[in-house]
């Protein structure tokens, strides 16, 4: 009985430890299914969140930004940082043209730099510099001028003479040109138009040499009494500053500009008489036509004044400005190759009526502000001839592509 | 700075996001909106305006920054303040960034454009295509052939 009863118990025994053990497992089951499942939908919530970053995220990308915003942005950037943005991926590529910064950004050129073979080119109103090594070794050849952009450039020894675009390494060659010192070379357009015409005027020449781009040789035209120095091309004529002492009419002018057979038409401007001229320069600003002269006041230490006139086109004169509003100018000087250029002055992050414009001083070049609102005028904060004291002074260029 | 206080006087307008948030947002902000304005004058100011380009963060984003600039008008230290949290955003988070330029682009926000145009502009001043693609995490698309000639080209060392 006793047994039986034993037998019993340990029958029930097992079963209730079995169920016990099967609902154990089952428990552990369905908390292991649990777990499980709270894992995949949490999964499910991260992936879902993920792929709705990812979904807003995806939606538009920086080389996916349509091309007027990016041009947008491109516009405003200075032409070296254009270029690097130019260089970021294709579609900033094709949105930032290199065509809308033709004379826009201007530039001062330091000589070549021999050590380094590359051109050092610094923003002429803040000072930033920027290296550029130009295809090719250019160490042999000395760069004296620009125009439009391009740089006229002579070999030291063999005399052979070129213009080169610094931005964009094109070439144009040209017939050579002997060593007599240049001041100033101009082109009638971009040398890669048609019928362009590369002017030079010399140092106590009485005329001007010129050359048709393509052609094999250097034609001179000159006038006996006059001496034009300095001149510059707008719209297909050919303005030349002579001394006021001389003058030439009309006719002359006519038959100057027949012989020259380059399609420009001549006009003589002379300069107004005035004391103390230290340097007088034609410059384009917008659709007017301006003189700039430089000239000294000597009370106590000598004092560099600026007087700007407007040419009147209808009278043929001069009508001196006050001032020059929302411009900046700048000038150089011969080593500069009598650049002169004009630009709007908040385009520039400049202040208005200020002219920019290299001076010597003893054996030094120094770079000056003179403000046209109070007569004032100071060096500027930086100093582009500090690195090389000796330098041959630096070449103003505007930037172009074409 | 009047315009934040007496806000309950002007008209409010209802904008759907791309992702389906609703914004209910001040008709002189709303406004500022090429898009929603020519919106309104073709008459669908009285139901809700769909914006399907944008979703609600950017949206967001594009209406704080028209707030902002609406409060910055004669005022230096906003205008400041505006443009240190543009310059932050393009730094921390440039995709973001792309894709406020883009609603922006897309809405017609003529101000606002200008203002981001601008802070771009200034973030890449200096440097070099490298380095932009770095910061920005852009790929560079360009073959091999074209990148040679780019750096033929341009061979630009910043000083």
């Amino acid at each position: 009985m006793i047994e039986t009863s034993n037998k019993m118990n340990w029958r029930a025994l097992c079963q209730i430890i079995l169920l016990k053990l099967k609902s154990v497992a089952w428990r552990v089951l369905s908390m292991a299914k649990e777990l499980f499942l709270v894992k995949r939908v949490s999964q499910e919530i991260i992936r879902s969140e993920n792929m709705n970053i990812k979904r807003q995220h995806s939606l538009i990308s920086w080389s996916d930004l349509p091309r007027d915003v990016l041009h947008l942005v491109s516009i405003r950037l200075h032409i070296c940082d254009h270029l690097s943005f130019r260089g970021v991926c294709v579609t900033w590529r094709a949105a930032a043209s290199v065509q809308q910064f033709n004379e826009c950004s201007p530039f001062l050129l330091r000589d070549v730099d021999v050590d380094n073979d590359c051109h050092s080119f610094i923003c002429p109103f803040h000072g930033k510099c920027y290296k550029l090594n130009l295809p090719g070794s250019y160490k042999k050849y000395r760069c004296r001028n620009s125009s439009h952009g391009w740089l006229f450039m002579i070999d030291r020894n063999s005399e052979e003479t070129f213009l080169l675009n610094p931005f964009t390494g094109a070439r144009v060659d040209l017939p050579r040109w002997n060593r007599y010192a240049v001041h100033r070379v101009v082109l009638s357009s971009a040398p890669t138009e048609p019928n362009c015409t590369v002017i030079i005027f010399k140092f106590g020449y009485r005329g001007f040499q010129f050359c048709r781009v393509g052609g094999d040789e250097w034609k001179v035209e000159s006038f006996s009494p006059a001496v034009p120095m300095n001149g510059i091309v707008i719209k297909k004529r050919l303005y030349l500053l002579c001394y006021s002492d001389y003058s030439l009419s009309d006719t002359e002018a006519t038959i100057a500009a027949a012989n020259t057979g380059t399609q420009l038409n001549l006009e003589f401007v002379k300069q107004p008489r005035f004391t103390g001229i230290e340097s007088a320069h034609l410059v384009e600003s917008g659709e007017e036509l301006l003189l700039v002269i430089r000239y000294v006041v000597q009370i106590l230490n000598s004092n560099t004044r600026f007087v700007v006139f407007k040419r009147d086109r209808r009278t043929s004169s001069w009508v001196p400005l006050k001032k020059i509003g929302n411009r900046v100018l700048l000038l150089g000087d011969m080593y500069f190759g009598y650049y002169s250029a004009s630009f709007i002055a908040t385009e520039m992050g400049c202040k208005e009526n200020q002219i920019y414009f290299q001076y010597r001083k003893g054996v030094r070049y120094i770079w000056g502000i003179f403000n046209m609102e109070d007569s004032s005028f100071k060096s500027a904060s930086w100093d582009p001839f500090l690195e090389r004291a000796n330098s041959f002074g630096l070449i103003g260029i505007t930037s172009s592509f074409v | 700075m009047a315009s934040t206080s007496n806000s309950t006087s002007s008209k409010i307008i209802t904008l759907r996001s791309s992702d389906g948030e609703v914004f209910e947002v001040e008709e002189s902000v709303a406004l500022e909106s090429n898009l929603i304005r020519r919106m309104m004058e073709d008459d669908c100011a009285n139901n809700i305006i769909p914006l399907p380009n944008v979703t609600a963060p950017i949206f967001y984003l594009v209406i704080e920054h028209c707030k902002k600039h609406a409060e910055m008008k004669d005022n230096k230290e906003k205008k400041k303040e505006l443009r240190s949290q543009g310059e932050e955003l393009l730094k921390s988070d440039p995709h973001t960034y792309s894709n406020l330029m883009e609603a922006v682009n897309y809405l017609d926000i003529k101000s606002l454009m200008d203002l981001t145009a601008q802070w771009l502009a200034d973030f890449l001043k200096g440097k070099s295509p490298r380095l932009i693609r770095e910061l920005l995490k852009i790929k560079n698309d360009f073959t091999p052939e074209e990148e040679a000639e780019i750096l033929e080209r341009n061979r630009w060392a910043f000083d």
